[in-house]
């Protein structure tokens, strides 16, 4: 019986998802169109509705006609109250929805950008999931753009399907809430969660060998290189940048020459999720010191080196590594 | 930006308690002082900005309180003046746990609901008027509190937000008003018991009962007449006819209010007319001696006064046919003799000495004949009030022992009462069956009909004579006839400057807009929606045809009021360059370019290009340029900017598209 029940319900969902596509993508970039914006009474339209028609009835019994004359008035504000609900989601663009990295266990921030194109203000625009309450507050006005971010909790390494999300408003009235359904265009990639008290970190190798490689391959300018976004200012080589008319940063030496390739043995326990836990706070560990550090999985080799990029590299590896 | 949406501020705090003090403001003019203090008190310290929510307990003392007091002000709590003030005290008490978003806004719609439970006392134009405003207040805080940051939002912005909802609801709520369905007999029942506020005439009479009414100005009733409307002297409205005297009050008696025995033809009535009555919350309606045709829950009594059975607490109108000239005789049974004779004993000796003495000559003159008798009685006493140095004036002496010797003998001045009262004493006393009839005399032409105002208020006097029956006998024209043929304001200047003649005209024109917002607001009903279609040539319009005709009228006015909104909310911008640039668009889109509000000037530039004569092109890449460079610019409030965007504005505004001509296209299309 419950099988049958529920195989109805996945039909049904089957048939909603359907149903949800053919009126219109729901993936950004995308021109919220009529089509796509869904409204309901709320809660509290409901009360009001309930409120007006004992209005009416006793303004219609007792022949009462200014009490029935304000008892349509609030009517039908209340039912132009929904064109202004619908047009305050109409004609938004949705440039963009996605997730950055995060661990396990962490709260993954869902961010949606948001374009306002037709020179409207839109107040008390909401962000969130479509089956959680909790939403974010934000507004625009003609022509801004704005992000906002809505939390989602996160269990697992690996890839995680973000969940249906919606735009919403019950702007003006608070009577009737409209909604658009959206879904990022990325997966969320969860790194695993980094172990709380990790052993300590193997002994570096002494491979001098690597360093003069390294040394040999960077440009003429030791320890220069390009600017790249989110250097720090103080690392920038003012003189050489002048004399190369572009932005020139200090590469920041390794505070020492040892270099670090961490291993799945390394970790000396067993259990992959434990040592990939391990493996992640040491790569943390390494990134904060500024070591130069490595990561070797089976069939897999990262090189030693530093920075955030690397860093993401190999925790990108540790999230998706399948034993 | 990330600020939870349910969180109350107190600029919120301030609209939603503004809202709430609007509507229930007019029901605090009606309550008892001690109620209407302690609402406006918890409202003040619910707006302070250091409030506190109480305790529970606190809050459920306050809302017992409120309902004790309410229970004790009015002796219960059910009916329309303690529900009210109970709904009220409800609202300001539920602002006690104001903290949440749907809070306010339940506050807020309650409000609206207690602000039309007010039409249940008052529909006049004025309160419709402020109600409407206070709906439209209660609108725009309920966007306020959707809001969740106003900088850069003033108050009329705001103001004119909650207009763009309630202005366009407008002419629907109008079409919904007069076709929606009525009722022809209510759901279930009216209370009548509940009086307050009693206005006019009562059901008896003391001195300084109805020159108390001289100063009230406003309307009593107002009349329509359809073919001869008689002259003022011949207006007498009937109202309650008094029997019995104490020898200072008179009053009605039961057998008064029987029904009559006689009524007149209803096709020898003379005059027509229909009369809108105010509402005076007594159980009888005025009409013209002798009313044949009447509506159907009056009453015709005995004395020919048209009862109901309920009193009258709305806005009353109702057809009357009355004949002039029927003869009522009905005073014949023994009792009714007896009771039109009945005199206080021991009192006004003088009087009785007066009328004695005219019975004396009147006997001698027509010996025999009682009908001449009495009618001799009657035109010497007239004659007394005529010759005797009376005077019809509003300040009363008090009568220091006997209040018909000393009005007759030593003061000598007084109002329409004392004449009908002191005249009525006399025939009696000389025999002649005597009552005292109260009512209205006169009213003036206010065009369309004729206004009686409470100021109109009146008492004469009927005797009855065997062979004419009771007939009417006015005992103030006598002293100052011009009182009947010209109105009471024609004897008596009123005091003060409220009733300077320019002041009295303004308030005639004003009643003027209130009987057309009477007769066709208030008063509009399941009768006259059915008759509403009869211009269109459907004689009934059934409930089902009008429920058609609503639905085929809302949508019709719907798609309109779509489309204006969706026009008006593109063109309505506060940026004036941005309206230009639309304007532009808008000129563009007359010469056939197919671009839109939302297209870039980009795009408009491309589409442009094939419709556009090259100058003329050219002219208009320019001022996409500057327009881009303007519209986006990064100091965006400084000086030079915005003499830049005002200048570029006016060669918007002053750009005039030159189309390629359609013989150059074609001349174009062969050559190529």
């Amino acid at each position: 019986m419950l099988r049958i029940g529920s195989l109805h319900l996945t039909s049904l969902q089957q048939g909603f998802e359907n149903w949800l596509q053919r009126r219109g993508p729901l993936q950004p970039p995308l021109v919220i169109g009529y089509r796509q914006v869904y409204i309901l009474p709320t809660g509290f339209g409901v009360t009001f509705g309930v409120l007006l028609f004992a209005m009416l009835f006793g303004a219609l019994n007792y022949n009462n006609n200014a009490a029935l004359f304000m008892s349509f008035l609030l009517a039908t504000a209340a039912q132009i109250s929904t064109f202004r609900s619908w047009r305050n989601l109409s004609g938004l663009r949705i440039e963009r929805i996605s997730a950055a990295p995060v661990f396990a266990g962490d709260d993954a921030q869902i961010q949606i950008q948001v374009q306002e194109l037709q020179g409207l203000e839109r107040p008390s625009l909401q962000f969130g999931s479509a089956n959680d309450e909790s939403v974010h507050g934000f507004s625009l006005s003609g022509w801004q753009s704005a992000q906002t971010t809505v939390p989602v909790t996160t269990h697992r390494r690996g890839w995680m399907e973000l969940p249906r999300l919606v735009l919403a408003t019950s702007y003006p009235l608070g009577l009737f809430r409209a909604w658009s359904y959206l879904q990022a265009t990325q997966r969320c990639l969860v790194y695993p969660a980094p172990a709380s008290h990790p052993p300590p970190m193997p002994a570096p190798a002494q491979s001098q060998q690597l360093q003069h490689q390294r040394l040999h391959t960077e440009n003429e300018y030791e320890g220069l290189r390009d600017y790249r976004h989110g250097d720090n200012l103080k690392s920038i080589a003012w003189k050489s940048s002048a004399r190369n008319l572009k932005l020139i940063s200090r590469d920041e030496p390794p505070t020492n020459h040892n270099e670090y390739l961490f291993t799945l043995q390394d970790t000396q326990t067993v259990g992959t999720e434990q040592q990939l836990a391990i493996l992640t706070s040491w790569l943390l560990q390494a990134e904060q010191g500024r070591k130069h550090y490595g990561l070797a999985l089976p069939g897999l080799s990262l090189a030693p080196t530093h920075g955030q990029a690397h860093l993401h590299e190999c925790l990108r590896e540790l999230a998706l590594w399948q034993a | 930006m990330n600020r939870a949406p349910t969180e109350l501020q107190q600029h919120m705090v301030s609209w939603v308690m503004g809202a709430t003090l609007l509507s229930i403001l007019p029901h605090l003019t009606r309550m008892s002082p001690a109620l209407s203090v302690l609402l406006l008190l918890l409202l003040a310290w619910r707006l302070h900005p250091g409030f506190k929510p109480p305790h529970w307990v606190v809050r459920s003392a306050l809302v017992i309180g409120a309902v004790l007091l309410v229970f004790w002000l009015n002796g219960g709590i059910w009916g329309r003046l303690p529900g009210s003030q109970l709904l009220c005290a409800m609202v300001v008490l539920k602002s006690m746990e104001l903290q949440r978003r749907r809070d306010a806004l339940l506050i807020v719609s309650l409000g609206f609901f207690v602000a039309a439970t007010w039409f249940l006392f008052d529909q006049s134009m004025l309160t419709f008027g402020y109600l409407i405003a206070a709906t439209w207040l209660g609108l725009t805080s309920m966007i306020v509190l959707h809001r969740e940051q106003l900088q850069g939002i003033d108050v009329p912005t705001l103001f004119r937000q909650g207009a763009l909802l309630a202005a366009p609801a407008i002419p629907i709520a109008i079409a919904l008003f007069f076709l929606f369905p009525r009722l022809s007999t209510p759901l279930w029942g009216i209370q009548g018991g509940e009086l307050e506020g009693r206005t006019g005439l009562s059901d008896s009479m003391s001195p300084g009962d109805i020159s108390s009414l001289f100063l009230d100005d406003s309307p009593a009733f107002r009349v329509k007449f359809e073919g001869p409307v008689p002259t003022m002297a011949e207006r007498y409205w009937r109202g309650p006819v008094l029997w019995q005297f104490d020898g200072r009050r008179w009053t009605q008696i039961f057998y008064g209010g029987i029904t009559a025995k006689r009524e007149p033809d209803r096709r020898d009535a003379d005059l027509r007319y229909e009369v809108e009555l105010e509402p005076h919350q007594q159980k009888w309606i005025y009409a013209l001696d002798y009313p044949a045709v009447y509506p159907e829950e009056a009453r015709l009594t005995l004395d020919y006064l048209l009862r109901t059975k309920r009193p009258i607490t709305s806005l009353k109108r109702y057809l009357i046919a009355s004949d002039t000239d029927f003869i009522d005789n009905s005073a014949t049974s023994k009792t009714l003799s007896l009771q039109a004779l009945q005199l206080p004993a021991d009192t006004a000796p003088q009087a009785h000495a007066l009328a004695a003495q005219w019975r004396a000559a009147a006997v001698q003159a027509h010996p025999g004949q009682e009908s001449d008798q009495m009618r001799m009685i009657v035109n010497t006493a007239m004659s007394y009030f005529h010759e005797q140095p009376f005077f019809y004036r509003l300040e009363m002496i008090p009568a220091l022992q006997d209040p018909i010797d000393d009005f007759l003998f030593s003061s000598r001045i007084g109002y329409c009462e004392h004449y009908a009262s002191s005249f009525t004493y006399l025939m009696r006393a000389a025999g002649v069956p005597a009552r005292v009839v109260t009512g209205y005399q006169g009213g003036i032409d206010n065009g369309d009909y004729y206004l009686i105002r409470q100021s109109d208020a009146h008492a004469w006097s009927e005797v009855w004579i065997p062979d004419s029956g009771w007939t009417r006998v006015d005992p103030t024209s006598a002293v100052a006839p011009e009182r009947v043929t010209s109105g009471s304001r024609s004897v008596i200047d009123a005091p003060g400057w409220l009733h300077a003649d320019w002041l009295v005209d303004v308030r005639n024109r004003i009643d003027v807009m209130r009987y057309w917002w009477n007769r066709n607001v208030i008063s509009f009903d399941a009768k006259s929606q059915s008759r509403l279609l009869q211009p269109l040539g459907l004689n009934y319009a059934s409930h089902t045809r009008l429920l058609l005709i609503m639905l085929a009228t809302t949508t019709l006015l719907g798609l309109g009021l779509y489309f204006w909104l969706r026009r008006s909310e593109l063109t309505s911008t506060s940026d004036p360059l941005l309206k230009a640039w639309r304007e532009l668009l808008r000129r563009l889109q007359r010469v056939g370019v197919n671009c839109q509000y939302s297209s870039t000037p980009g795009e408009v530039l491309r589409l442009a290009n094939p419709q556009l004569q090259a100058e003329s092109w050219a002219q208009l890449q320019l001022l996409v340029q500057r327009f881009l460079q303007l519209r986006y610019a990064r100091q965006f409030d400084s000086p030079q900017i915005t003499l830049a965007r005002r200048v570029l504005r006016k060669r918007l505004q002053q750009f005039r598209p030159h189309p390629v001509h359609r013989t150059s296209l074609i001349f174009n299309r062969t050559s190529a």
